[in-house]
C-alpha cells in the first residue's frame, strides 16, 4: 500500500471525478448535498452504503444513479422473503451439451450491487450478500470466484413497516461503512423535484462520467491521504468516547475507526486535500458511526437517537492541537 | 478595503483637534495669512494619512506616510532654494537650510515680544511643530488606538495660553476638546468587548507598553518641544508685569518706584485699549521722573501747564513734519491715573473731557475724580518722528547750549550713589562714540547684551541700587532704565525716567493693553529734537527696539546670529536705515539653550519612538511565534469561543464569521489564510509555509477589523 501524499494533480482528478458524478446526482435528486457527499466519499473508501428511510425519499434512485453516473456494471436485486442465495450469488447449471456445470453469475458480480430493501430477505440471503461484501468473492458450489473491483453495494433499508422483514443485527451493519438517512427534500427541492419528473425519468439523463477504472485509480490515489498523529489521536477519542458514554449501550468498533479514517480520507481528496481535518472525522462521524451504535435503555427513553448521542459526543471531545512530528524538510 | 472605520473618521478629528492647538498662540502670535500654507499642509497631510488608511491596516504606517508627506510639504512652503526659488526635493543644503530657518527662528522670537509678528521663518517654525503635534496625536489616539492619552498631546499648544495668559479662545478650545472627546468616543465604541475579552485574558502587554511610552513621550515632548515649537526659550518669560502694576480694584501704576523692590503684581487686568492707524504702539507714556536718590525715584514737580489747546509738545515738534499723522483711538478701562498715557511724538488730543499739558514734563493731566477711568480720546501723533539723522544733527545744537531748555534736575546725581564707579563703566562703554546719539546707543546696547538678564527678583539691599545693578545684573525694566538714566547723566546728557504702558496684544482690529504691560523706559535729551526714548530693557521683556535706536547689526546680544541677516528686514522696525558704527559687540556669551536641548531633544524622541515599535513588536511577537499561538491569540481577542477545544480551526473560523464580529472581506481572507496556516501546521504533512511576519499580519488585520465592528462590541459570547 502506497504511503505517498499524492500530488496536487492527483487530488484534482479525484476532486474532478467527485465533482462530475456529484452534478449527475444532482439532475436527479435536488437537496441531498450531504448525502451525497457521504455516497461519494463511501465510493472512494471502498465502503458499501445502507441508504436507510422511509420509503420514497430517493433511496433507491440515489443507487441507480450512482450506477449509471459510474461507467460500471451495475447488479439489481430486489430482495424479497423468498429470495434465494443463489439469486443473489449465481448459481451453476449443467450444461448437457457439454456434459459439464456452468456458473451462471448472480448480479452481486458487478462492480456496483443495488440491493433493494435488504431486510426483506432472510438472514440467509442477507448473509450470502454481507458475506461477498467483506470478502469481496464468492464461493459456489467448492469454487471462489472473485468479485470485480471496484466493488459497491448500496443497500437501502425502510426503517418502518417491518412486519415481516429482518431487520440487519448489529453485527451485520457493521460491514456497511456509511448509512445516510436521505431524508425528505425541502419544498423548493420537491417542486424542484416534481419539474425534474415532469413527463420523463431523470434517470435516463443521467450519463456516465467516470469508468470503473477512473474510480480504482481514485480510490488508490485516496488510500495515500496523509493522516496527522493528531488526526488519528482525534478520530480514536471520538471512537472510544462512544464506548465510554453512558447514552450508548454499544459503542463503535474498532473496524469503525479504519473505515471512519478512510471516509475521512476520502472527503479530503474530494475537497483536494492532501490530508485529513478534524472536519472530515466530523462530518463523517455520524454516517459512519451512527448505524453502528446501540443507544442504551435510558438515551432511548429520553428521546436520544444514536445520531444525537453521536452528536454529542463530537462536543465534547476536543481537538488536539498539537503538531505531529516535525516535517523533515522545513524552510 | 476594510481598514477599520473608526480610525478613517478618528483621524481628521485628531487633526482637527491638534490643528486648532494653534489658536493656542493667539496670546503669542498675531494671526494672519500664515495660517493658510499652515492649514493646507495640515489638510494635506490629513488626506494622505486618511488615504493610507484606508489602503493599509497597519496602525502606524499611515502616520508615517503623514509625516514623510508633511515634511515634504513644510520643505516646499518653509524652506526656499538657494536661489530663492521653491525646493522641490530635499538635496544637500536642506538642511544647512532648515537649520538657518530654525536659527532665525528663534532669534526672532527671542528678540521679539508678544504678540509677534509672523515672520516665513517663525510661520515655518509653528507649521512644524504643529504638523509634529498632529502626527503625533494621530500616532498615539489612532494608531495605537489610546485616544484619551493623546489629551495630554494636544493640550501642549495650550499651556502657554493656560498657565500664562489665562485667557484663550474658548471656541478653539472648546473645539479642541470636542473634537478629543469625539476620537475618544470613536475608539471607546470599537474598543469594548473584543479587546475587554483579550485584556481579560491577559495579552494584554503590548497596549499598557504602548501606554507607558506614550506618556513618556508626552513628558519629553511637552517639557521639551512646546517652548521650541512656539519659537525660543524666551517666550516663556514674556508676558510679565514691567512695572508694579495694578493695587488691586481698580488698577493704577505704582508711582512708589523704588530699586529695591521686586516687581510681585501681574496683572493680566486690560487697562485699555486703542485702534491705531500705525499698528502696534511702541509705549504709551503717562509719567515723568526726573529725581532719583540713589533708591527710590520722585514725580517731577508739577510746572506750568497749559490749558487744552490741542497742541502736545509744540515746541519739540515744530520742526518735525507732520505730513503724515497717525490717529490712534484709546479707550481706557479700569485704569485711574492722574495723567492720561499718550503715544511718543503725540500732537494733538482730542477727549471729551478738561486737561492740560505740562510741557516741562510732557505729561498730560486730567483733572477728574476718577481720574482717567472709561475715558475714551483720540490722538494725533506724528508718525516717523524720531530718525536717526535728526538725533545725530542735535550734537550741533548740545555744542551751543542745547541742554540748558531743560531742568537742571535731570543731569543731577545723588551723592549715595558711587557716581566715578558708575561714569567709569559708562566712559568705558560709550569709548569712541561720536556723538550722543551714539552713547545712548552704547548705554542700550550694554544693557540688552546677554550679560543683564531680566528677573523680577531684586536683592532689596544697598543705598546704592543702580551699583547693585551692575554688579548683580538682573532686575526688571525700573531697574535697567534707572541705571541708563543716571549712566547717562554722568556722561552729562540730560535724562529722565517715563513710566507707562507697552504697546499691548492685538486682538482683532484692536489692541489690548493689560496691567502687566506696564514699563518704564529711560528718556534721554537731544536738543531741538526733544526727549527721545531708548530701551535698555532686554527683548524677552520690551521687544525690539525703537526703530531709531536700532543698531545696524541686529540683536548682537543673541550670539547665534553672528552675520547681518538678510531675511531680518521682516523686523517691522528695523528698516530705518543707519550709518552709525555698530556698537562693540558684547562678549560671546553662552548659548541662549536651544541646541543643547535640541540635541538631546532629538535622540530622547528617537529612542523613545524605537522604543515604542520595539516594544510592540515584541508584545505581538511573544504573541505570534507559530500558527499555533497566532490562532489562540486571534481566538482570546475575537472571545470566538476561546475556551471551546472541540471547535476545529475551520468551525472557529465560522463562528467567527458567523456570529463574531463583523469583519469586512480583506479580514476575512486573513481569517481564511490563518486557519489555512493553522490546518496546514497541525495536520498536513509538509507543515505551513505562513511565517510570524504573515500570520502577525493577518491577526492584526483580523483584530483591527473587529475593533472597528458594532457588532464586535456587543457580540460577546464567552463572557
Amino acid at each position: 500500500m502506497t504511503t505517498t501524499v499524492p500530488t496536487a494533480d492527483q487530488l484534482a482528478e479525484v476532486s474532478r471525478l467527485a465533482q462530475r458524478v456529484r452534478e449527475q446526482l444532482d439532475t436527479v435528486l435536488s437537496g441531498l448535498d450531504d448525502a451525497v457527499d457521504a455516497t461519494l466519499a463511501t465510493v472512494l473508501a471502498e465502503g458499501h452504503l445502507l441508504l436507510e428511510d422511509v420509503p420514497g425519499v430517493g433511496k433507491t434512485t440515489l443507487a441507480r444513479a450512482l450506477g449509471r453516473a459510474l461507467d460500471a456494471t451495475v447488479g439489481r436485486i430486489q430482495f424479497t422473503p423468498d429470495l434465494l442465495p443463489s439469486d443473489v450469488t449465481g448459481v451453476s447449471v449443467f450444461r448437457g451439451d457439454e456434459h459439464r456445470f456452468e456458473f451462471r453469475a448472480g448480479p452481486v458480480f458487478a462492480n456496483i450491487v443495488v440491493a433493494d430493501e435488504i431486510n426483506r430477505a432472510s438472514p440467509k440471503t442477507q448473509a450470502a450478500l454481507l458475506e461477498s461484501m467483506q470478502e469481496r468473492s464468492v464461493t459456489v458450489d467448492g469454487e471462489t470466484r472473485a468479485l470485480p473491483a471496484p466493488f459497491l453495494v448500496v443497500a437501502t433499508q425502510n426503517p418502518i413497516d417491518m412486519e415481516g422483514t429482518y431487520p440487519l443485527p448489529e453485527a451485520q451493519r457493521d460491514r456497511f461503512m456509511t448509512r445516510i438517512a436521505v431524508g425528505y427534500p425541502t419544498s423548493r427541492d420537491e417542486v424542484a423535484m416534481l419539474d425534474a419528473h415532469d413527463g420523463h425519468d431523470p434517470l435516463n439523463d443521467v450519463r456516465a462520467v467516470a469508468s470503473a477504472a477512473d474510480l480504482t485509480r481514485a480510490i488508490g490515489i485516496v488510500r495515500g491521504i496523509y493522516a496527522a498523529p493528531a488526526v488519528k489521536q482525534y478520530l480514536v477519542d471520538v471512537v472510544r468516547a462512544t464506548r465510554e458514554t453512558a447514552d450508548l449501550r454499544l459503542g463503535a468498533s474498532p473496524r469503525s475507526s479504519l473505515q471512519l479514517l478512510a471516509a475521512a480520507k476520502a472527503r479530503a481528496a474530494m475537497a483536494g486535500r492532501d490530508h485529513v481535518l478534524p472536519d472530515d472525522v466530523k462530518s463523517l462521524a455520524v454516517p459512519v458511526l451512527a448505524h453502528r451504535v446501540i443507544p442504551s435503555a435510558q438515551a432511548r427513553a429520553a428521546g436520544r437517537t444514536a445520531e444525537v448521542v453521536i452528536q454529542d459526543v463530537l462536543s465534547r471531545v476536543a481537538v488536539p492541537a498539537a503538531r505531529a512530528p516535525e516535517p523533515l524538510a522545513r524552510g | 478595503m476594510s481598514a477599520a472605520r473608526w480610525r478613517l473618521a478618528a483621524t481628521p478629528l485628531a487633526a482637527v483637534a491638534a490643528g486648532l492647538g494653534v489658536t493656542g498662540l493667539s496670546g503669542l502670535v498675531t494671526f494672519g495669512a500664515w495660517l493658510a500654507p499652515l492649514a493646507a499642509i495640515m489638510i494635506a497631510t490629513t488626506t494622505v494619512i486618511v488615504l493610507t488608511r484606508l489602503a493599509t491596516a497597519r496602525p502606524f504606517i499611515p502616520t508615517l506616510a503623514g509625516g514623510i508627506a508633511a515634511a515634504w510639504l513644510l520643505m516646499v512652503a518653509y524652506v526656499p532654494a538657494d536661489d530663492g526659488g521653491i525646493r522641490w526635493l530635499p538635496g544637500p543644503g536642506t538642511p544647512a537650510a532648515v537649520a538657518t530657518i530654525a536659527r532665525e527662528a528663534v532669534a526672532y522670537a527671542e528678540a521679539t515680544v508678544a504678540p509677534a509678528t509672523v515672520t516665513p521663518e517663525l510661520a515655518g517654525a509653528i507649521a512644524a511643530g504643529a504638523l509634529a503635534l498632529m502626527l503625533a496625536v494621530d500616532a498615539v489616539a489612532v494608531g495605537a488606538g489610546l485616544a484619551a492619552t493623546s489629551g495630554f498631546i494636544l493640550l501642549i499648544p495650550w499651556l502657554p495660553a493656560l498657565t500664562l495668559e489665562r485667557k484663550v479662545p474658548t471656541l478653539a478650545l472648546a473645539g479642541t476638546i470636542a473634537a478629543w472627546l469625539g476620537v475618544v468616543a470613536l475608539s471607546r465604541r470599537s474598543e469594548r468587548g473584543a479587546w475587554r475579552a483579550r485584556a481579560r485574558e491577559g495579552a494584554a502587554p503590548a497596549p499598557a507598553g504602548i501606554a507607558a511610552l506614550a506618556i513618556a513621550l508626552t513628558l519629553v515632548v511637552g517639557l521639551g518641544a512646546a517652548p521650541l515649537a512656539i519659537g525660543g526659550p524666551g517666550w516663556g518669560q514674556m508676558p510679565r508685569i514691567a512695572l508694579p502694576a495694578s493695587l488691586g480694584g481698580s488698577s493704577r501704576l505704582d508711582l512708589e518706584i523704588d530699586l529695591r523692590d521686586s516687581l510681585t503684581t501681574r496683572s493680566a487686568e486690560p487697562v485699555l485699549a486703542y485702534t491705531s492707524t500705525d499698528g502696534r504702539l511702541d509705549v504709551l507714556r503717562a509719567y515723568s521722573f526726573g529725581t532719583f536718590d540713589g533708591t527710590r525715584w520722585d514725580r517731577d514737580p508739577e510746572g506750568d501747564t497749559v490749558a487744552a489747546n490741542g497742541v502736545l509738545w509744540p515746541e519739540a515738534l515744530a520742526s518735525a513734519s507732520l505730513s503724515d499723522p497717525g490717529t490712534v483711538q484709546i479707550s481706557i478701562g479700569n485704569l485711574s491715573e492722574t495723567r492720561v498715557p499718550v503715544p511718543s511724538a503725540p500732537r494733538s488730543l482730542a477727549a471729551g473731557v478738561e486737561w492740560r499739558y505740562d510741557a516741562s514734563t510732557d505729561e498730560v493731566l486730567v483733572d477728574r475724580a476718577e481720574g482717567t477711568r472709561g475715558l475714551s480720546y483720540t490722538v494725533r501723533k506724528a508718525t516717523g518722528y524720531t530718525t536717526e539723522e535728526q538725533l545725530r544733527a542735535s550734537d550741533a545744537l548740545i555744542e551751543a547750549g542745547g541742554d540748558d531748555a531743560v531742568p537742571a534736575r535731570y543731569l543731577d546725581l545723588n551723592e549715595r550713589m558711587d557716581i566715578d564707579a558708575i561714569r567709569a563703566i559708562a566712559v568705558a562703554q560709550t569709548d569712541g562714540a561720536a556723538d550722543r546719539f551714539e552713547m545712548a546707543l552704547r548705554l542700550q546696547e550694554y544693557l540688552r547684551g546677554p550679560r543683564f538678564v531680566y528677573d523680577t527678583e531684586v536683592a532689596p539691599n544697598g543705598d546704592d541700587a543702580v551699583s547693585t545693578f551692575l554688579e548683580d545684573r538682573r532686575g526688571y525694566c525700573v531697574q535697567f532704565a534707572t541705571t541708563m538714566v543716571v549712566m547717562a547723566r554722568t556722561l552729562g546728557i540730560p535724562a529722565r525716567m517715563a513710566v507707562g504702558f507697552l504697546g499691548g496684544v492685538q486682538d482683532g482690529e484692536r489692541y489690548v493693553v493689560r496691567g502687566r504691560d506696564a514699563h518704564a523706559w529711560p528718556e534721554l535729551y537731544f536738543p531741538g529734537h526733544g526727549w527721545v526714548r531708548f530701551e535698555p530693557t532686554p527683548a524677552v521683556q520690551t521687544g525690539a527696539r525703537p526703530v531709531y535706536a536700532t543698531p545696524e547689526v541686529s540683536v548682537p546680544q543673541n550670539p547665534l546670529v553672528d552675520e547681518p541677516n538678510p531675511r531680518s528686514t521682516v523686523l517691522p522696525q528695523q528698516q530705518a536705515p543707519t550709518t552709525a558704527p555698530a556698537p562693540a559687540p558684547v562678549a560671546a556669551a553662552s548659548d541662549s539653550g536651544w541646541s543643547p536641548w535640541l540635541l538631546t531633544l532629538i535622540p530622547v524622541l528617537l529612542l523613545s519612538v524605537a522604543g515604542a515599535v520595539w516594544a510592540g513588536r515584541r508584545a505581538r511577537r511573544g504573541a505570534i511565534q507559530d500558527p499555533e499561538s497566532a490562532w489562540a491569540f486571534l481566538r482570546r481577542g475575537l472571545g470566538a469561543r476561546a475556551g471551546d477545544e472541540t471547535l476545529t480551526p475551520a468551525e472557529a473560523e465560522q463562528w467567527i464569521v458567523g456570529e463574531g464580529p463583523e469583519l469586512g472581506d480583506e479580514a476575512r481572507a486573513a481569517l481564511a489564510s490563518l486557519r489555512t496556516a493553522v490546518e496546514d501546521h497541525r495536520y498536513a504533512p509538509r507543515g505551513t509555509e505562513a511565517t510570524a511576519e504573515q500570520m502577525s499580519l493577518w491577526v492584526t488585520t483580523i483584530v483591527d477589523a473587529a475593533k472597528e465592528s458594532d457588532r464586535g462590541a456587543r457580540s460577546r459570547v464567552d463572557a
